[in-house]
C-alpha cells in the first residue's frame, strides 16, 4: 500500500466535493475506486463502473499517462506516489 | 514565388502576426492538408485552414447534408440539404478563398481509404465523429509518420491532442479499446455548436504550428474541456509499449472490417436513414446515374457533381455518391432499401454485386 495521486479532472470533480487533488492509499485501480466511494459515496462506483463491477466502456483511468486498458484495468497495481488521472473517451464531430 | 498584393491584403491580419509573418504565409500556401470529415468539426477547420490560406485541402465524407446538420455545420444551407458534403463544403469554400486548392472525395474512411488519405500530403487533420475510423486514419498516419492532430466532442464536451508518430502516444496508446456502439453519439446525446468551434479551433492552432515548424502544444497531451463550467484539463499521456498501432511490431491491430450497410440514427425524424457503402470506390458514371434515374420515372431532388438525390417512392429518398455510397431515408425496411440500391446499380448501371460486396446486417451509428 502507499499514497497515490488521483488528479480529478473538473467534469467529476463534484463527486469528489469539489476536489480536484486527492491523495490516498491504494494498492491497485480497483482499490482505489472502493477506498474512493467509502469516502465520498456510492455514487462513485456508478459513475466510474458498470453493472459487472468493470470500468465503463467509455472512461480511460490513466496512471503516470498510462492507459490502465493497457495493464490489467482496474487490476493496475498502484506505486507510492502514482499520478492518476480518469478521463472520458470522446468520439463524437 | 512571392505574396501577390492581393495575397498580402488577404492575409494582412495574420502575416503582422509574430507567430506567421512573412515566411509562415509563403509556409501556409506550399502547405498540404488533409481533413477527415466535413462535419461538425470539419465544416470549421475547412473554413480555417482555407481562410488562411492554405494552398491545398484534401476534404473526405462520405455523408449529404442534411437539416439536422445545419444548426453547428455554417458551410452549409437549406439549398444545399442532400448534396455530398465535400461538394457543398467544396464550392463554399473556394468562394471563402479561390486562391486555395481542394480536393473534394466522397468516401468512408476505412483503413484503405485511410491510406489514401494520407499520401501526398503534410498532416492529417481529424474531422470524424467515429472512433473506429480514427483508428484507421491512426494507423495510417504511424505507417507513414504523418502527424494526425485529433479532435472531437458531442454534448458539452471536447477532447484534442496532437500525435506525431515515433515521438507521442497514437491514438490507440489514449484510447486503447474503445467502440463506436459502446460510446456516446450526437445523433442521440446531441452536441453544442460551441464546443465545436472550439476544438476545431485548436485543432486549427495545432495543425498551424506544425505546418510552420513550430512545437505543437498537445504533442503528448490530452484536452479535454467541458463547456459546462468552461473548464480546461490537460493531461500528460505516454506511449504504450503494449500499444498494437505504434509500438508493438506486426501488434496486429483489429481492424473493425467495412460496414456495408449502416443505420444513421436520430437524423430524420419518422424515418430511417440508411448508409450503405460499396467494396471500394466505384467511381460512378454521374451522367449515366442520372440518365437511369430520369427514365425509371424518378423525380430528381439534387444534381450535384458527385452525388445525386431522387424521390424513389412516397416512403424512400435516395441519395447515391459517386463512389457508390448511398443514403436511403425511408420508412421501408433494410431489406427495400437495399433492394432498391442493387436495382440502381447493379441492374441498371452494370455495378457487378462482387464489386458492391455483401451488405446485409446493419450496424447503428451516430
Amino acid at each position: 500500500m502507499g499514497e497515490v495521486v488521483l488528479q480529478v479532472p473538473r467534469f467529476l470533480s463534484s463527486l469528489f466535493k469539489g476536489e480536484r487533488e486527492i491523495k490516498l492509499d491504494a494498492s491497485n485501480v480497483r482499490n482505489m475506486v472502493m477506498t474512493l466511494s467509502d469516502r465520498y459515496g456510492e455514487d462513485v462506483k456508478e459513475k466510474l463502473l458498470d453493472g459487472e463491477g468493470r470500468l465503463k466502456a467509455v472512461l480511460n483511468v490513466y496512471v503516470n499517462g498510462k492507459n490502465v486498458r493497457f495493464t490489467g484495468g482496474l487490476d493496475t497495481s498502484l506505486n507510492p506516489g502514482d499520478k492518476v488521472t480518469i478521463l472520458p473517451a470522446v468520439a463524437g464531430g | 514565388m512571392p505574396l501577390s498584393e492581393n495575397e498580402m491584403e488577404r492575409y494582412s491580419r495574420q502575416i503582422v502576426l509574430e507567430d506567421i509573418g512573412l515566411k509562415g504565409q509563403l509556409k501556409l500556401r506550399d502547405a498540404r492538408v488533409c481533413l477527415v470529415g466535413v462535419g461538425g468539426l470539419g465544416n470549421h477547420i475547412a473554413t480555417q485552414l482555407v481562410a488562411m490560406g492554405v494552398g491545398y485541402l484534401k476534404i473526405l465524407d462520405r455523408d449529404i447534408v442534411a437539416v439536422s446538420n445545419l444548426h453547428r455545420q455554417p458551410l452549409f444551407d437549406t439549398s444545399l440539404i442532400d448534396y455530398a458534403k465535400v461538394e457543398a463544403a467544396k464550392k463554399k469554400l473556394l468562394q471563402i478563398n479561390p486562391g486555395v486548392i481542394i480536393d473534394a472525395l466522397p468516401v468512408s474512411i476505412d483503413y484503405e481509404t485511410a491510406e489514401e488519405a494520407v499520401k501526398d500530403v503534410d498532416i492529417v487533420v481529424d474531422g470524424l465523429d467515429s472512433i473506429e475510423a480514427r483508428y484507421a486514419v491512426n494507423a495510417a498516419c504511424v505507417k507513414h509518420s504523418m502527424p494526425f492532430v485529433y479532435g472531437s466532442a458531442i454534448t458539452t464536451v471536447g477532447a484534442a491532442s496532437t500525435i506525431i508518430p515515433g515521438k507521442t502516444p497514437c491514438l490507440r496508446c489514449i484510447y486503447p479499446k474503445a467502440r463506436d456502439d459502446e460510446l456516446p453519439k450526437c445523433g442521440t446525446e446531441g452536441v453544442h455548436p460551441s464546443i465545436l468551434t472550439l476544438i476545431s479551433s485548436i485543432e486549427v492552432s495545432e495543425t498551424v504550428k506544425i505546418l510552420l515548424g513550430k512545437e505543437p502544444s498537445l504533442a503528448g497531451k490530452l484536452l479535454f474541456c467541458d463547456l459546462t463550467d468552461l473548464s480546461f484539463d490537460a493531461v500528460e499521456i505516454k506511449r504504450s509499449e503494449r500499444c498494437v498501432t505504434c509500438s508493438v511490431p506486426n501488434g496486429g491491430e483489429e481492424r473493425v472490417e467495412r460496414q456495408g450497410f449502416v443505420e444513421i440514427c436520430g437524423r430524420e425524424r419518422g424515418s430511417r436513414v440508411l448508409m450503405i457503402t460499396p467494396r471500394g470506390d466505384l467511381n460512378l458514371d454521374m451522367e449515366k446515374l442520372h440518365q437511369v434515374v430520369s427514365k425509371g420515372g424518378y423525380k430528381v431532388g439534387v444534381r450535384g457533381d458527385v452525388g445525386l438525390t431522387f424521390v424513389y417512392d412516397e416512403r424512400t429518398k435516395v441519395s447515391v455518391l459517386k463512389s457508390g455510397i448511398a443514403v436511403v431515408t425511408t420508412r421501408g425496411s433494410e431489406e427495400e432499401a437495399l433492394t432498391i440500391y442493387r436495382h440502381i446499380v447493379v441492374d441498371k448501371l452494370g455495378v457487378s454485386e462482387s464489386q458492391v460486396g455483401v451488405v446485409s446486417s446493419s450496424k447503428v451509428v451516430s
